[in-house]
């Protein structure tokens, strides 16, 4: 019995990474700026009242950071005689539904009236006391454009301790189960080839059974979960509400936020691929590398983030995906298969075969700095020369259709690896089968070598490069293999 | 124990039940289906626990023609609040009901005398889930 939920990260990007922190009223030690990306120390000894439980988990402060503890205590009546108050700017301007404080999670340990102030500027736009109950609290308020809050700890819910806060989180994590949620699908595609870099989707609809007015935000993140197993990592798109509690809302992965990025392009030369995706990648995604790192040189153009990345794929010779990670996946497509056996697969599968290729031509590109030069990068101008490198099918027969494939705008594949890269290309399209199943999705991912069974008996073997996912407690996914 | 009471409302004191019963249903989602070895691949959304009451007039007719006014009157409700039996106990649930049929047992000295009423209140939410 499976269960799939969606956790909506319902917060405002970007500001954890924006945020500036000062605090009064900290003890010495404390670390505030750790508050936005938060801290997670084991229950730590200390002598305030009825605080150290002798259950053997309790540690020494030791070197353990403390993002931020009161450097006095509460009174007897569990308040301060001077409040700490933090006090967190932003140079941009955010929106949410509220913040989420983290107290001292390890132990459980909570203030019990806390008060925010959310100010646009010298404005001030909300100021409200929340009555904590739990160590982790959600400080409902509806908020637009602040670009200042300032949190005042008054109240801590047992007499003698010091306010203590793990983390401060604009916004809050919200998790739905599939009661809650309808006509979910997410759309899956990878290019083995690289020739192309697809932007996958995913949709769904939230009839929310709480009293909730939710604020869906560009690039908020949404993770997809089934059991344990992570499905995709999607970032909110556009929403749409239809009813009172009813938002349809729909995603697409990093690359789809990375298609809305101007990178200004560049010329290389004998630049590792690794640390030049890592570049173009900017710290928005982190790359989780599973190739052996090439040298490349050329240019990449003026264009998108993700049109510079499918560039550095393709002259690599590696493949990308977002499916089943939180990072970016970069690998070299399994050719070992795992067996999805007839007791996950639906009946129907079938079969396409491909008009064969006849002939496979890359250009290679070498780039010389020139004034009269017809590519500029950066301010300067660069001739190009180009170099064509073919392959040819051997067995092509009188009765077969041309059909030639032509690889031109490559501007990373140099002359050095430019019959390599058309062997490969010409490898590719010698695939021609794409064998299509419905299949009950565990934790297969894209680019995954696979044998499936067809319908006439036998199996085929490929790599699976796209799925439609079907989302409910038992995920089925539509997947294509391109197999040989 | 309340047998029926609706939105805080416990109709059973004022009207009899003559008939009573507990359901409950499994729901599976479109993932559901027999895949190649003709093993049933569930797709469970979960259980919903419901009852079908059925109400007689046992001589109180303002109190069985009360029931039905407010049955009809909350039937453009989304949903109303069902207290009903359980075991030996008593469970809560938003439920919802689409029809009910009353029969004019007979008609005395310008009175009416309806009876058998049979409602299904269908739960809005599995009380189950995986």
């Amino acid at each position: 019995m499976s269960k799939t939920k969606i956790i909506y990260k319902d917060v405002a990007v970007g500001a954890a990474e924006d945020a500036s922190v000062s605090a009064s009223g900290a003890m010495a030690g404390s670390v505030p700026s750790k508050l936005p990306d938060g801290v997670s120390p084991p229950p730590i000894i200390t002598l305030e009242r009825n605080a150290w439980r002798l259950n053997g988990r309790y540690r020494a402060r030791g070197s353990h950071t403390l993002a931020f503890w009161s450097s006095t205590l509460s009174g007897e009546d569990c308040m301060f005689q001077a409040s700490p108050v933090i006090t967190i700017d932003f140079d941009q301007q955010y929106s949410s539904t509220g913040i989420t404080l983290f107290f001292d999670t390890a132990t459980g340990d909570h203030c019990a009236l806390v008060n925010v102030k959310w100010y646009q500027g010298t404005s001030l736009k909300a100021d409200v006391d929340f009555e904590p109950d739990s160590a982790e609290y959600f400080c409902r308020q509806t908020v637009t454009s602040y670009n200042r809050v300032v949190v005042t700890l008054k109240k801590t819910s047992l007499p003698y301790r010091r306010a203590k806060l793990d983390r401060i989180m604009f916004g809050v994590h919200r998790s739905f189960g599939m009661t809650e949620i309808r006509n979910a699908s997410i759309i899956s595609d990878m290019d083995l080839l690289s020739a192309e870099l697809p932007v996958s989707t995913s949709k769904w609809t939230l009839d929310s059974q709480e009293d909730v007015e939710y604020m869906f935000q560009f690039k908020q993140p949404v993770e997809t979960w089934n059991d344990d197993a992570l499905i995709c990592v999607h970032y909110i798109n556009n929403s749409k509400r239809t009813a009172g509690g009813l938002y349809d809302v729909s995603c697409h992965d990093a690359f789809g936020v990375l298609d809305e990025t101007p990178f200004p392009g560049g010329v290389y030369s004998g630049k590792s691929a690794k640390a030049l995706l890592e570049e173009i990648l900017g710290g928005d995604f982190i790359l989780d590398c599973q190739a052996e790192d090439t040298a490349l040189t050329g240019v990449i153009r003026s264009g998108t983030k993700r049109g510079a990345v499918q560039q550095v794929l393709f002259a690599w010779g590696v493949c990308a995906s977002t499916f089943g990670t939180e990072k970016i996946r970069v690998f070299s497509p399994s050719s070992a298969p795992t067996e999805i056996g007839r007791d996950r697969t639906f009946p129907g599968a079938s079969v396409d075969t491909a008009a064969i290729v006849t002939k496979v031509t890359v250009t290679a590109h070498t780039y010389v700095q020139d004034s009269n030069g017809g590519v500029e990068i950066d301010g300067v101008k660069y001739k190009d020369t180009e170099t064509v490198y073919t392959v040819v099918n051997p067995n092509v027969t009188a009765a077969d259709k041309q059909n030639v494939v032509e690889v031109t705008g490559a501007t990373l594949v140099s002359t050095s690896i430019g019959q390599s890269v058309a062997q490969r290309v010409y490898d590719y399209y010698a695939r021609r089968s794409t064998h299509k199943a419905k299949i009950v999705w565990r934790g297969d991912r894209l680019g995954d070598c696979v044998t499936v069974p067809n319908s006439w008996g036998g199996t085929v073997t490929g790599n699976l490069t796209r799925m439609e996912v079907s989302l409910s407690n038992t995920v089925v996914a539509n997947c294509e293999t391109v197999g040989v | 124990m309340n047998y029926c009471k609706i939105n805080g409302q416990a109709f059973d004191v004022s009207v009899s039940i003559s008939d009573y019963d507990e359901s409950f249903n499994v729901l599976d989602g479109n993932n559901a289906g027999r895949v190649m070895t003709g093993r049933m691949v569930r797709d469970i959304i979960g259980t919903y626990i419901g009852h079908k009451i059925t109400f007689f007039n046992n001589g109180n007719v303002t109190a069985f023609d009360d029931l039905w006014d407010y049955l009809v009157a909350h039937s453009v409700d989304d949903s109303v609040m069902l207290e009903a039996a359980d075991g030996q106990t008593s469970i809560s649930y938003e439920a919802y009901y689409t029809s009910g049929t009353r029969r004019l047992k007979r008609a005395s000295s310008g009175v009416n005398f309806w009876d058998e009423l049979e409602i299904n209140f269908i739960p809005m939410e599995a009380q189950v889930t995986p």
